[in-house]
């Protein structure tokens, strides 16, 4: 029989539990979103200034 | 072959005739206890689709040749958390023995040798010594763990320290002056990172067979050996394994100088991987490895957990960390997303405890 480790303490329900992971996994997926996005925006950023640099010269 | 196809029809009509209830149930179930990996599907098919080059036979073999480097470091922090426990000494323990295999092989002449009148030492004498550092630091953390019944997460919080500023006093040891270690013999280099075979023109390192032996002993031990099952009666319940006489001390402490052995070898194999060793090497590893630990299936409940799972963890991980240097993601996010990926990767497990319980 199990003792619950880490876990031995938590008391919630199954519910609670499912909700948590949502939250969770939201946060994950919202910060994986940002990360792409930023990436997207850095690159654009760099390519319009190449074209400002080539414009200059 | 009609056993074969006859038994997942067997089960998938005993599926449906279950009450609505339950087959409600079962669906959730599979759906909550599996989010990692469908999560990681997700990422995997996005990134494939806006880089394809992401899944080139050089990038393949690059994913796999990261995962063979992390994997000893994780099979040894999962060791650690099959008791309940964790270590996040480990990546300064390799940072440690990192530093010294490179200060200990720099070829005999350079410049910066740390060691000027040292030649080139054997290779086997070296990986000795950081097999005996890395258990001397398992040996600290499994003793105050198992005697004083200290959490595992405050004892390797200090030791984790007391490594760190071994480190920095070590880098100003002679000549070195706090320096990053380079210039390492090619005997040292060619035996990590010679190459093992070429597969369609990308080279496969040697470490990567090394990491594959490494693998299979420790399937050995988890799974042969008297001091495996003693670690998952450990790990499941302390007392019900003491009162059935198993060495609840000895196990714990065996336990964790296995890690430090893992840790050991990872910094051998990492001190000629990244050919420069420095103060930063090996920081932060330990959350990789927790992280692949957890999505692995290695659970914070204790007494659970396969080395399979460690590997398919430790893969999927890097998958996603190279995934998102091919999307040009900054380093900065990846810390952010690596948090939010074991935070996830915990959530999910306690929610399998609580849906089993």
């Amino acid at each position: 029989m199990n003792n619950g480790g880490l876990y031995k303490n938590v008391k919630m329900t199954l519910a609670t539990a499912n909700f948590m992971v949502l939250v969770a996994i939201g946060l994950l997926v919202f910060c994986f979103c940002i990360a792409v996005v930023s990436a997207e925006k850095t690159s654009a950023e760099i390519a319009d200034e190449s074209h400002s640099i080539a414009d200059f010269n | 072959m009609s056993d074969n196809s006859i038994m997942p029809q067997g089960k998938f009509s005993a599926f449906r005739e279950l009450p609505g209830k339950d087959r409600k149930r079962i669906l959730t179930d599979a759906l909550f206890n599996n989010a990692m990996y469908i999560i990681i599907a997700f990422a995997i098919i996005f990134i494939t689709i806006r880089v394809p080059a992401f899944l080139s036979l050089s990038s393949v073999v690059n994913i796999i040749s990261l995962t063979a480097s992390k994997l000893p470091i994780a099979l040894g922090i999962a060791g650690c958390i099959v008791l309940t426990g964790t270590d996040i000494s480990a990546g300064r323990a390799v940072g440690l023995t990192a530093c010294v295999s490179a200060s200990l092989l720099q070829i005999a002449g350079y410049p910066n040798k740390m060691f000027p009148d040292l030649g080139v030492m054997p290779l086997w004498a070296v990986f000795l010594i950081v097999i005996a550092i890395g258990a001397v630091v398992g040996l600290v953390n499994g003793f105050f763990v198992a005697k004083f019944k200290l959490h595992p997460f405050i004892v390797t919080l200090s030791t984790q320290l007391i490594i760190f500023g071994t480190i920095l006093m070590y880098l100003m040891i002679g000549t070195n002056n706090g320096q990053t270690l380079s210039g390492l013999d090619e005997s040292y280099t060619d035996f990590i990172r010679g190459t093992l075979f070429t597969i369609g023109g990308v080279a496969v390192p040697k470490y990567i067979l090394y990491s594959l032996i490494i693998t299979i002993l420790m399937w050995i031990i988890w799974n042969k050996t008297k001091f495996g099952k003693n670690m998952f009666a450990v790990g499941s319940n302390e007392e019900a394994a003491n009162v059935s006489g198993v060495n609840v001390f000895l196990t714990i402490v065996s336990v964790f100088i296995l890690a430090g052995i893992m840790y050991g070898i990872t910094g051998f194999i990492e001190g000629a991987r990244i050919a420069s060793s420095s103060a930063s090497t090996g920081i932060n590893y330990e959350s990789d490895a927790i992280a692949a630990c957890v999505i692995g299936g290695v659970s914070f409940v204790g007494g659970t957990g396969k080395i399979s799972g460690v590997v398919i963890g430790v893969f999927l991980l890097q998958i996603i960390f190279v995934g998102l240097n091919f999307l040009s993601v900054s380093a900065n996010m990846l810390y952010i997303i690596k948090g939010a990926i074991i935070l996830a990767a915990c959530a999910v497990d306690m929610r399998k405890y609580l849906a089993r319980k």
